[in-house]
C-alpha cells in the first residue's frame, strides 16, 4: 500500500474517520490494527518479524527496569543490564542481518574463500532497517535510563509499527513518540488541515516531479554503456534531485498523516541542497537516521573527543555503516565512504569562516556540495560496481541532441524541470522563514485553487499507471 | 470536524467534477477494433432486449463470437440467440455481465465457452482486457457493484475514468487527440440507429457475431509439422478465481432457472498438444455441476473442420473463420436439439421473432447484399408493372433454403390492396441444359415476416438458377404458383 496510491487514500480516510469517532482509550488499538493491516498489504508473513522485534525489545525494557530495582551490587546490575541489551540487540539485528544482508555476506564469503554458500530465497521485508533501528533505539534509551520502559505491550507495538512512519521513517525515538500515544487528541481543524496539505504536497512532489525525473534516470542508467556526453551528467544531477524529492516527499506524507492523527514526527529533511557545508548537509539530510548514528554509534566510538585521527576514523566508520544500512552491496559502502571523505577533506575549504558571505559564494558552495553529492550517488543508483564505473566513463560533453530520447519527450522534460523549480522555490521560501501555514491566510479562492491545482496535477501530470510499473518510494527498499 | 468533513467532501466533488469534465472530451481513448466491437455488442444487446428475451445467451472471450454464427443457430433452433463475448474475458467477467443482463431480459440458456475458464488475476494485461468489457457495459449500478470484484482497489479510478487511465497521452499522444476525437465521433454516429433506416452502420454486429480471419495456409500447416503445436493443454491452467466464479455462475443460473451449458470452440487439431490435460481439468469443474458440455475440440471432426475453418495464425489462441463458425454452429445446433429440444422454445411462428430476422430493422435489412455478390442479389427500390413501389427485392441464396423476398412500404392503401395478393415475378431461369427460359415465381404475403412499416412477400426456393428479372406484377394470390411465361 503505497502512500501515492488510491488504496492508501481510502485506507487513510477510513482510519482517520474511525480514529476521531472512537474513544481515546481504544485509539491505540485502532492504530495498531491499521498499522498491521498497512504492513500486511505488502507481506502478511513478515508481520512476524515486526512482532518478534517488538516482543524482544519490549521484554528487554521490562527486564532492564527490573535490574534497576534489583538490590544486587552495581557491578552485577551493570553486567546483567549489558547482557540484556546485548541479547535484545543481537536478536533484533539478527533479523535485519539475516533478511537483508545474508545474501551479501554469502556472496562476499563465496568470492573471497571460493566457497559455495547457498543464497536465501527471502524477499527483503519492506522497511526492516527502519523499524529495527527504531526498536533498537528504545532498548538503548531504556538501558541508558533516558526513558522509562513502556509497560503496555499494545502501545509499545504501536510505537514500533505506527503506519505513517513504519516503512521508511522518520526513525522515531521512544521519548518523542511513545508519550504522544497517551495524549488524548481532539480534532483540531488547523492541525488536520496542515497535515492534509503536507500530504498533498508530498504526493505532488513524488508523483509529478520525482517519478518523472526517475523516467529519465532509469533510461540513462539502463543503457549507461551506450549513452555518452552530457546526458549521463544530466542524469546524475536528476537522480540527486529525484532521491531528495522522493524521500522528502515520503517523509512529508508520513509527517502529514501523523499530524492529521495528532502525532508530531521528527522532521527528516531541512532543505539539504541549500546547505553551506557537508556538515551542514548531513544535518539536513535524513535527519532521523543521522541522529541515530550520531547518538548510538559516533558518540559511543568516542565522537570527536579523542583527537583528530580518531574523529576521522569515527566519521569514516559511521559513513561506511550508514552506506551499508542503505543496502547490502559494496556500492553503498563505497558511497558512504566517499561522503565520509567529502566531510573530512572538503569541508575545510567550504567552511563559512573561510569563504565570503556573498550570494555568489553561497551559490558556489551550494553547487560544489550538490555536484559532489550527485557524483557520489552514482554508486547509490548503479546496480553494480562496473555499472557505476561505466556511468562515470560515459560522462562528457555533447550529445544533447538526444536529450528527449530518454524517457521524457520535450513536454515531459519541461514539466520535470518546472516541477523541480517549483520544489526549489518552495525550499528557498521555507529557508527564508516563510512557513507553509501562510497559505492558510490567503483568500479562500486562492487556497482552494492551490488544493485543486495540486490534486488535478497529481491526477493528470503524475508519472504513474500501467506504463510506469512500480513507483515505490526509493527508500522503501532499505 | 463536521466543517472539515464538509469541505473535504466539497473539494473532492470539485476535483471529481473536473475529472468528469476532462473525461468527457473523448480524446483519452483511441478505440481499437476490439473495443469498438465490444461496445457495439453491448449496444446491440440493449437494443434487442427492448423487444426480445434472449433464449440462448453465449458468453466467453473472442473464441465464442468468432466461433458461433447466431443467424444460423437461430434458423436451426428457432430461438433467439445472442453472443456477448468480450476479448480476453474471464469467467468472473461473465458472472457480472450475466447479472447485468438479467436486469433487462430473461435468459433461457447460458452457453459458456470454456477457454474463458483460465487463470485470472489482476495483472496489467488482464485489467486492460477487463476494461474493454467494463467500458461497454451500461448499467451504472451493476458496474459500481462489480468494480470491487473485477479490479484491484488501485485500478478503480482507471476503470471509471478513461482520462485517468490514459492521462499519459498528455505527453505521448497529444497529436493523436484530434484523431481520437474523430474516431469516437465516427463510432458514436455509426453505432446508433439513424433516421434514414441505417441501423447501426459500420460497427453493427448482428447478434454479437464477428468474423475476420482467413483460413490456414499450407505454410502454417507445415509449421505444425516442423515445429509442433503452438498451444499446450498443460499450460492452460485454471485459477482459483475461475473455479470460484464458475460456481457462482452455476448458482446464479439455478436461482434464475437458466440452463447452463458449456461449449468448446475448437482450434485446429494440430494447433494444440496435450488437449486431454485441459479437457480433464475442465471436466473436473463441469461434471460436479451436472451440466452438459459440447466439446468440439475432442473428438475433433477432421472432415467438417477443414483447415479453411481456422484462423491462419501460429500463436496459442486461434479463432475460427466464418466457415469454421458455420460448422461449429451446425454441430452445436445438433447438440442442442439432441439434449434440450424439450426446453427450448420454437419461435418460428412468432411475429416478433420473425421481425428480428426478416423485418425491416434486422438482419436482411441491415445486411444488404453486395452488388457483385454472385450468390446474393438485391434490387430496390423498383416499380412493379402495376405501379407499386417495391422498396427492396432480394434473392438470398445464403439462407437455407434460398429465399426470395420483397418489401413494400406499409400504408393503409397498400395494406388493403396487397394483403390478398402475391407478387408475380417473371424471371429468366437457366434450366439443367444451360438454356435460359422465362418462368414465374409467386411471392406470397407473409404476415409474421412483415413489420409495422413494411409488408413482406416471400417465397422459399428449391434449386433455382435465376439469371434475369423480366418483370413483376401483383396478382391475386389464388393465381400463385409457377408456370411458363406466355
Amino acid at each position: 500500500m503505497l502512500f501515492n496510491s488510491f488504496q492508501f487514500l481510502l485506507f487513510f480516510v477510513l482510519v482517520t474517520g474511525l480514529y476521531f469517532v472512537i474513544r481515546h482509550k481504544w485509539r491505540w488499538l485502532l492504530l495498531l490494527i491499521a498499522s498491521y493491516v498497512f504492513y500486511a498489504s505488502w507481506n502478511a508473513y513478515y508481520l512476524a518479524l515486526i512482532a518478534t522485534s517488538t516482543l524482544v525489545t519490549f521484554a528487554s525494557g521490562l527486564l532492564l527496569e527490573k535490574q534497576n530495582a534489583n538490590t544486587s551490587s552495581t557491578q552485577t546490575k551493570t553486567r546483567n543490564k549489558r547482557l540484556i541489551v546485548a541479547g535484545s540487540l543481537i536478536v533484533n539485528f539478527s533479523i535485519l542481518v539475516f533478511f537483508k544482508y545474508y545474501d551479501f555476506l554469502a556472496e562476499t564469503i563465496n568470492f573471497v574463500f571460493r566457497s559455495d554458500l547457498a543464497y536465501s530465497s527471502f524477499l527483503l521485508p519492506v522497511g526492516i532497517s527502519f523499524y529495527v533501528f527504531q526498536a533498537a533505539s528504545y532498548t538503548l534509551d531504556v538501558y541508558k535510563e533516558k526513558i522509562e520502559p513502556q509497560r503496555h505491550l499494545g502501545k509499545y507495538a504501536l510505537f514500533v509499527s505506527f503506519f505513517p512512519q513504519l516503512v521508511a521513517g522518520p526513525i522515531e525515538k521512544a521519548a518523542n513518540l511513545l508519550p504522544q500515544i497517551d495524549i488524548e487528541k481532539s480534532f483540531d481543524y488547523e492541525r488536520v488541515r496542515s497535515g492534509c496539505l503536507l500530504m498533498l504536497w508530498g504526493v505532488f512532489k513524488k508523483v509529478v516531479v520525482a517519478d518523472r525525473l526517475g523516467l529519465f534516470v532509469s533510461e540513462v542508467y539502463g543503457g549507461a554503456e551506450e549513452v555518452t556526453g552530457l546526458i549521463p551528467v544530466i542524469a546524475i544531477f536528476f537522480f540527486a534531485f529525484q532521491v531528495y524529492i522522493d524521500f522528502s516527499a515520503y517523509s512529508e506524507i508520513a509527517i502529514g498523516a501523523a499530524l492529521v492523527l495528532g502525532f508530531r514526527l521528527t522532521i527528516n529533511f531541512k532543505r539539504p541542497y541549500l546547505a553551506s557545508s557537508f556538515k551542514d548537509f548531513w544535518k539536513r539530510w535524513h535527519i532521523s537516521l543521522n541522529s541515530w548514528f550520531f547518538e548510538y554509534l559516533y558518540i559511543n566510538l568516542g565522537g570527536n573527543r579523542l583527537g583528530k585521527l580518531i574523529t576521522t576514523r569515527n566519521i569514516i566508520i559511521v559513513f561506511l555503516i550508514s552506506g551499508l544500512w542503505h543496502g547490502p552491496s559494496w556500492n553503498f559502502i563505497i558511497w558512504g565512504g566517499i561522503n565520509g571523505c567529502f566531510l573530512i577533506f572538503l569541508d575545510r575549504f567550504l567552511s563559512p569562516q573561510k569563504t565570503t558571505h556573498s550570494l555568489f559564494s553561497k551559490m558556489g558552495r551550494g553547487f560544489i556540495i550538490l555536484t559532489c553529492w550527485a557524483v557520489s550517488l552514482v554508486f547509490f543508483r548503479a546496480e553494480t560496481f562496473s555499472d557505476a564505473i561505466a556511468m562515470y566513463s560515459s560522462m562528457g560533453i555533447g550529445g544533447v541532441d538526444q536529450l528527449f530520447d530518454f524517457g521524457l519527450n520535450r513536454d515531459a522534460f519541461l514539466l520535470a524541470i518546472s516541477g523541480l523549480v517549483l520544489v526549489y522555490v518552495v525550499d528557498i521560501l521555507q529557508e527564508s522563514g516563510i512557513r507553509d501555514q501562510r497559505i492558510f491566510n490567503l483568500p479562500l479562492a486562492v487556497r482552494w485553487g492551490v488544493y485543486v491545482f495540486l490534486a488535478v496535477s497529481i491526477i493528470y501530470l503524475g508519472a504513474y499507471g500501467a506504463d510506469f510499473g512500480d513507483s515505490s518510494f526509493i527508500y522503501f527498499q532499505f | 470536524m463536521k466543517a472539515f468533513a464538509l469541505k473535504f467532501v466539497l473539494l473532492s466533488l470539485i476535483i471529481t467534477g473536473i475529472v468528469f469534465w476532462i473525461n468527457s472530451s473523448n480524446v483519452w481513448y483511441s478505440l481499437d477494433l476490439n473495443e469498438k466491437y465490444t461496445y457495439a455488442r453491448w449496444n446491440s444487446l440493449y437494443n434487442i432486449t427492448e423487444q426480445h428475451d434472449i433464449d440462448l445467451l453465449m458468453m466467453g472471450n473472442s473464441r465464442i463470437y468468432n466461433g458461433i454464427n447466431p443467424e444460423l443457430l437461430a434458423s436451426k433452433t428457432s430461438t433467439t440467440p445472442f453472443i456477448l463475448g468480450a476479448p480476453g474475458a474471464s469467467i468472473k467477467d461473465q458472472y457480472f455481465s450475466l447479472k447485468e443482463i438479467l436486469k433487462r431480459t430473461k435468459v433461457r440458456m447460458l452457453i459458456v465457452e470454456t477457454s474463458c475458464i483460465s487463470k485470472t488475476k489482476h495483472s496489467a494485461e488482464s485489467v486492460s482486457r477487463q476494461l474493454k468489457s467494463f467500458d461497454a457495459k451500461k448499467d451504472i449500478a451493476s458496474k459500481l457493484g462489480s468494480t470491487p470484484f473485477l479490479f484491484a482497489l488501485n485500478h478503480w479510478p482507471y476503470a471509471w475514468f478513461k482520462s485517468i487511465r490514459n492521462h499519459n497521452y498528455l505527453f505521448d499522444d497529444q497529436q493523436d487527440f484530434e484523431k481520437n476525437k474523430e474516431s469516437h465521433q465516427d463510432f458514436l454516429e455509426n453505432i446508433h440507429p439513424g433516421e434514414d433506416g441505417k441501423y447501426m452502420g459500420v460497427y453493427q454486429l448482428y447478434l454479437g457475431r464477428f468474423n475476420k480471419a482467413n483460413g490456414l495456409t499450407k505454410k502454417t500447416l507445415e509449421r505444425y509439422k516442423s515445429e509442433g503445436a503452438p498451444a499446450d493443454g498443460r499450460q492452460m491452467t485454471i485459477g482459483p478465481d475461475s473455479k470460484y466464479y464458475l460456481k457462482k455462475l452455476d448458482e446464479l443460473c439455478k436461482r434464475e432457472d437458466i440452463e447452463l451449458v458449456f461449449i468448446t470452440i475448437p482450434v485446429y487439431y494440430q494447433h494444440i498438444k496435450r488437449y486431454e490435460v485441459r479437457q480433464a481439468a475442465i471436466a473436473d469443474l463441469i461434471e460436479p455441476l451436472g451440466r452438459k458440455w459440447c466439446d468440439l475440440q475432442a473428438p475433433f471432426d477432421k472432415i467438417a473442420f477443414s483447415p479453411d475453418c481456422f484462423e491462419n495464425i501460429y500463436e496459442p489462441n486461434q479463432h475460427t473463420t466464418k466457415q469454421g463458425s458455420l460448422v461449429a454452429t451446425q454441430k452445436f445446433a445438433q447438440f442442442l436439439q439432441q439434449h434440450f429440444a424439450d426446453i427450448l422454445p420454437n419461435r418460428s411462428q412468432e411475429p416478433l421473432w420473425n421481425e428480428l430476422f426478416y423485418g425491416q430493422e434486422y438482419y436482411f435489412y441491415k445486411h444488404p447484399v453486395k452488388p457483385n455478390d454472385p450468390k446474393n442479389r438485391t434490387l430496390g427500390p423498383v416499380l412493379s408493372e402495376d405501379g407499386v413501389r417495391i422498396e427492396k427485392l432480394c434473392l438470398q441464396e445464403q439462407t437455407s433454403p434460398p429465399t426470395i423476398f420483397a418489401m413494400v412500404k406499409r400504408t393503409a392503401e397498400t395494406e388493403q390492396k396487397l394483403k390478398t395478393k402475391a407478387l408475380r415475378l417473371t424471371l429468366g431461369l437457366r434450366n439443367q441444359h444451360g438454356k435460359v427460359t422465362a418462368g414465374y415465381s409467386h411471392l406470397e404475403y407473409c404476415g409474421p415476416c412483415s413489420s409495422e412499416r413494411h409488408l413482406v412477400f416471400t417465397k422459399t426456393l428449391k434449386k433455382l438458377d435465376i439469371v434475369d428479372l423480366y418483370g413483376m406484377q401483383f396478382v391475386e394470390a389464388k393465381h400463385s404458383g409457377r408456370g411458363k411465361a406466355r
